[in-house]
């Protein structure tokens, strides 16, 4: 995949991140590549997990089945646009 | 020895500070925080910002959740009525008529729209999550009841406080009445605390918790 | 002043085991197991197991209408229709109408209904709007309160999973207090689409048929529908009727994990504090406690946490099971339902198995139990966790 196109999806990634999980007054600039999600980062949990999930699902029509898989594929943006190539 | 064997109502029970959040004006003990007069949304976000609490969460809630937080913000501020009571003893009394209506609605819209649930939105479409919520806030550990009501119950508030104060051992309750329904909402909240110059008047709280104006 | 005992004087319940205390208790006795794929409601899910009661709204609607006559005007509502039903069954001898308190609990209220309603509601076909008079979760109490002739105070609780075991805690307080002089106490909640999809979302069902707790195979919960009421009364009252007590509330506590919405804290702090709590009103210490009645709903999180919290306030785990394993998990209806169960066990000397597993949780060592036993029972700490951090524990004991 070109490196544009890589960009591309992280920038989308980050706006699908931001309005599916509400987060209100967070703009796509202020998120890293790889900003931890979770914890000291963006401060996602584990319902937020679940959210993104069906994201996945539903904009790249790529399934996780377990959720426990989740936390590894959601550590950062660029670890889920890298699933997400992967797996499309 | 059991606990709470003894008829609770010996002691009085005294109200240290209001909370009153209606028509987009959130006030403290008469004194005006904030008001607003937007869409709902717009307004809750106003008063919470004139609580100048830092909280990323808050705008993940929901509305029945933010509008508990405001409503209870006051207490917790550092000379706030709540800031000298033991996490572990402060309990919680909530009432409400819509309970999680306002949620259940969303949850309803977009599992009709989009075909599958949100568990952001389901967790939420229960009336006891903003008490939840407020706990995870603040650390609170003590007792917590939410009941329904077709409007504000003076007198079961009255008994509910009792029992959490003498027979729960709690050493202060946050009493609210939490409503939100039809882009609408309103709360009443109180700190109440057991002690020897009770000022807890049912004719008086009827009228504040009441009162639409 | 010393108000002593308060008893439990009747009690009624309808689940996936039995549609009375009398079914209820042949199928404890007889090991019958209660989870399955849906009969009677059409909800879809066939890919999921249930804890479903066995009578379609029809047939509960023949029932209730024998019971109350033709002139009493019945809910729509499922949850409303088993709560009239397992209310009139505890209720059977007459009321003091003028003095019991009903405080019913209930987190799916008329939802059941206005699911099936809400696509006309929302394209503006308001032909059966009044039936929105049944969505409020409190409806359904005054169903019941209209039902057996309540005319004092009724109140609806609504605290998620730990719901009507909040409403048995406050039903004692109120009689303690002497602010009422009977009170029946309970909760309802009907099977419905928005509940489950909810579940399903939070990933949070048995995928794979009927739930495993407290093994290291678990993998999620069975969602139950039930209802579930006691009558509860001072001892004294109680005698001076005539009626003798099934069972006595020896005390609850509910405290607050403070730590997730739907997740408990790894140590299980809320868990712990009200059981350690409700122990010690009830003046009992932890080495005297016979069986607990788990919340075991066979998530990832509960039954790692609860047995956490079991550890941590028993230097020896007494014997344990969950019976949601054989009702499914009734929600608001858990609390009591699994009260009218433990005073049932309590009676018939058993301790009914949930789920066999043949090895603990990994880094724990307690294990429930692995087969039906038989023994007496003094007493039953019972758990019901909410959402919401909302966490009840409460102790039931002999008569």
């Amino acid at each position: 995949m070109s490196t544009d196109s890589i960009t591309t999806l992280r920038q989308d990634l980050k706006a699908q991140i931001i309005s599916h999980l509400n987060l209100e007054g967070r703009t796509v600039e202020s998120i890293a590549d790889d900003m931890p999600l979770f914890d000291e980062g963006l401060g996602l949990d584990s319902i937020d997990v679940l959210e993104l999930i069906v994201l996945m699902d539903k904009h790249y029509g790529v399934r996780i089945a377990d959720p426990k898989q989740g936390r590894e594929v959601f550590q950062s943006v660029a670890t889920m646009a890298d699933h997400i190539q992967a797996n499309r | 020895m059991q606990r709470g064997s003894s008829f609770a109502s010996m002691e009085a029970m005294r109200i240290l500070s209001t909370t009153i959040y209606r028509n987009g004006r959130f006030s403290v003990d008469g004194k005006e925080l904030a008001r607003s007069a937007g869409d709902l949304d717009h307004d809750l976000t106003k008063a919470w910002t004139a609580m100048e609490v830092e909280l990323p969460r808050f705008v993940r809630m929901d509305r029945s959740s933010k509008l508990v937080s405001i409503a209870a913000a006051p207490f917790f501020a550092a000379d706030g009525a709540l800031s000298k009571y033991p996490k572990d003893r402060i309990g919680m009394v909530i009432m409400g008529t819509h309970g999680s209506m306002d949620t259940d609605q969303r949850y309803l819209d977009q599992l009709e729209a989009e075909n599958h649930a949100s568990p952001g939105l389901f967790v939420y479409t229960l009336p006891n999550i903003a008490m939840g919520e407020l706990s995870i806030q603040h650390g609170l550990h003590g007792s917590g009841l939410c009941l329904l009501s077709d409007a504000p119950d003076i007198p079961q508030l009255h008994d509910a406080c009792d029992i959490l104060l003498h027979d729960h051992d709690m050493e202060a309750v946050i009493c609210g009445w939490s409503n939100i329904f039809a882009g609408s909402a309103e709360a009443t909240f109180m700190v109440v605390t057991a002690g020897k110059e009770g000022n807890w008047d049912n004719d008086e709280l009827e009228r504040i918790f009441n009162e639409h104006g | 002043m010393n108000t002593g005992r308060i008893a439990i004087t009747g009690m009624g319940a309808i689940c996936a085991l039995g549609n009375d205390v009398d079914a209820l208790t042949k199928s404890l006795v007889e090991g019958t197991r209660g989870i399955k794929p849906l009969e009677h409601l059409d909800l879809g899910f066939p890919e999921l197991h249930f804890g479903e009661v066995a009578l379609s709204n029809a047939e509960l609607v023949q029932e209730l209408k024998a019971l109350l006559g033709e002139e009493f005007a019945l809910p729509l509502s499922r949850t409303a229709l088993l709560a009239l039903f397992a209310a009139l069954s505890a209720t059977r001898e007459a009321l003091d109408e003028n003095n019991t308190v009903v405080i019913s609990a209930s987190t799916v209220g008329g939802m059941d209904l206005s699911e099936r309603l809400f696509a006309d509601w929302k394209a503006g076909e308001m032909t059966q709007a009044r039936y929105a008079a049944e969505h409020p979760v409190g409806s359904h109490t005054s169903f019941v309160a209209d039902a057996i002739g309540c005319k004092a105070m009724h109140t609806t609780i609504s605290t998620a999973c730990s719901s009507s075991a909040n409403a048995m805690i406050l039903g004692a307080q109120l009689l303690r207090t002497g602010r009422a002089k009977r009170v029946l106490a309970g909760g309802s909640d009907a099977l419905c689409k928005f509940t489950i999809e909810g579940f399903k979302a939070l990933s949070a069902m048995d995928t794979t048929g009927v739930t495993k707790p407290f093994s290291n195979e678990r993998n999620g919960m069975n969602l139950g529908e039930a209802a579930a009421y006691l009558v509860m009364e001072r001892e004294a009252d109680a005698l001076e009727a005539g009626r003798k007590p099934l069972a006595f509330f020896a005390g609850g506590a509910n405290r607050n994990d403070a730590h997730h919405q739907t997740a408990t804290s790894p140590e299980g702090n809320g868990p712990y504090l009200a059981m350690r709590d409700a122990l010690e009103i009830a003046g009992l210490k932890p080495d005297e406690v016979d069986h607990i009645n788990a919340h075991g709903t066979g998530t990832d999180n509960n039954d790692i946490t609860e047995l956490a919290a079991m550890e941590r306030l028993f230097r020896k785990v007494p014997q344990y099971t969950t019976t949601k394993a054989l009702t499914g998990h009734t929600l608001a209806a858990a609390g009591a339902l699994e009260a009218v169960i433990s005073i049932i066990c309590m009676r018939e000397g058993i301790v009914p198995v949930g789920h066999a597993t043949s090895a603990a949780i990994t880094g724990h060592t307690a294990m429930p139990v692995a087969q039906t036993i038989r023994r007496p029972l003094r007493n039953v700490l019972s758990n019901s966790f909410g959402f919401g951090g909302n966490d009840t524990a409460i102790i039931l004991m002999g008569s």
